[in-house]
């Protein structure tokens, strides 16, 4: 691949990148950081970041993936403190409004990603399916696996 | 009142007159709202970090740190393969030729050094890895630190021969040990890190991930302050 495409694809989706990186890291530098490693990744598949129809949930995926992965690891070194992240809507189960990280942190990737997808990006769970190849019902029951635990865990840490 | 995701928004921007939710963009003032958040997020890309980090992304990657494995045998490093386990469970079913080999490399201030088992490395050292696998591969390639706490490096990465995985790992500065397993598991990276969550706290005695059914192997390190 030339340069001058990489360049190409860079400028196109480079944006949405480090949106996503944004809201996930909350922290421009790191999610300009992040934006380049993402991009990088996205690379090995050059032709889905050909095609507009697969390019955005292919970004999506791999941008939630690594950024979550981030967020992890800088908790684990105590480089930063954390920004927690926003609901975006009203969840009974967890209603200090916030996705705290040493909640998020205590499950796996997939469980993270589609709790911040559901819960964060106020995605439906067909959409969530969608963007990260999985199926409907395992949205569902990882989901509720999450809040599940996420309210058992709350309530023992405010006992 | 549900508003769109932000992967719609996304597409939405992309293509405002076939967006699906323009109609609800064109009443909502929140979605409206977040739509020129995103839009000035563009523009910040656009106008400062794309023109700034361009080179670094159009280079071939880790250019550099290929001359490293030039540069480490010419230093006299002796290369260590940790030879696979292609047994390491009682309830592996492995297949001859089915060999998979972990190279773990740390960047020390006196160059590059090839990792044999129980090294010590400095708790912040850069690491990058090595494998070679006989055949196609999905690899997987995850760290278990002494407190139980699983890092993912690498998931479900098609590999095949003698690779450098791209990019490395920069250790968590903390001392104690710390294990890094690498294997070749269709099964995904999910049962991978499962597998490595069983390891918990045994990570100096425990060479090999519990239930995976592909081949594997391990390298353990300890981290000094």
């Amino acid at each position: 691949m030339s340069g001058d495409h990489i360049a190409g694809l860079y400028k196109t989706w480079g944006p949405a990148i480090y949106r996503r990186c944004l809201r996930l890291l909350r922290d421009q530098e790191a999610a300009r950081d992040a934006t380049q490693e993402v991009f990088r990744k996205a690379l090995a598949s050059p032709g889905k970041l050909a095609d507009p129809d697969t390019a955005l949930p292919f970004i999506y995926r791999i941008a939630t993936n690594h950024c979550l992965n981030e967020r992890r690891n800088t908790g684990r070194r105590g480089e930063t403190e954390l920004v927690d992240l926003d609901l975006a809507s009203d969840q009974p189960e967890l209603p200090q409004r916030r996705l705290v990280q040493r909640v998020l942190s205590r499950f796996d990737t997939r469980t993270q990603s589609i709790a911040v997808a559901v819960l964060v990006d106020g995605m439906e769970h067909e959409e969530v399916a969608d963007a990260l190849g999985i199926s409907r019902k395992t949205v569902s029951r990882k989901l509720a696996r999450f809040l599940e635990h996420a309210r058992k865990y709350l309530e023992r840490s405010a006992a | 009142m549900n508003h769109p995701s932000e992967l719609k928004l996304e597409r939405h921007l992309l293509d405002p007159d076939r967006s699906p939710v323009k109609d609800h963009v064109a009443g909502c003032e929140r979605c409206r709202t977040r739509l020129s958040e995103m839009e000035k997020e563009g523009e910040d890309f656009r106008r400062f970090i794309y023109p700034a980090t361009l080179a670094n992304v159009v280079k071939r990657r880790w250019a550099p740190l290929r001359a490293l494995w030039v540069i480490a045998p010419a230093a006299g490093l002796a290369t260590v393969l940790l030879i696979a386990r292609t047994g390491p469970t009682p309830d592996y079913i492995g297949s001859k030729g089915d060999a998979l080999a972990l190279t773990a490399y740390a960047s020390l201030p006196s160059g590059p050094k090839a990792l044999a088992e129980g090294d010590t490395v400095p708790a912040s050292a850069s690491l990058r890895f090595r494998v070679r696998t006989e055949k196609p591969c999905l690899l997987s390639l995850v760290s278990v630190d002494s407190s139980g706490l699983v890092s993912k490096l690498y998931a479900t990465q098609e590999v095949r021969g003698d690779v450098t995985l791209p990019g490395g790992v920069r250790l968590d500065g903390k001392a104690g040990p710390e294990r890094f397993f690498a294997v070749c598991d269709s099964g995904g990276y999910d049962a991978v890190e499962q597998a490595a969550r069983r390891v918990g706290e045994e990570v100096r005695q425990k060479r090999a991930l519990p239930g995976v059914q592909g081949p594997q192997v391990s390298v353990l390190i300890e981290k000094k302050p």
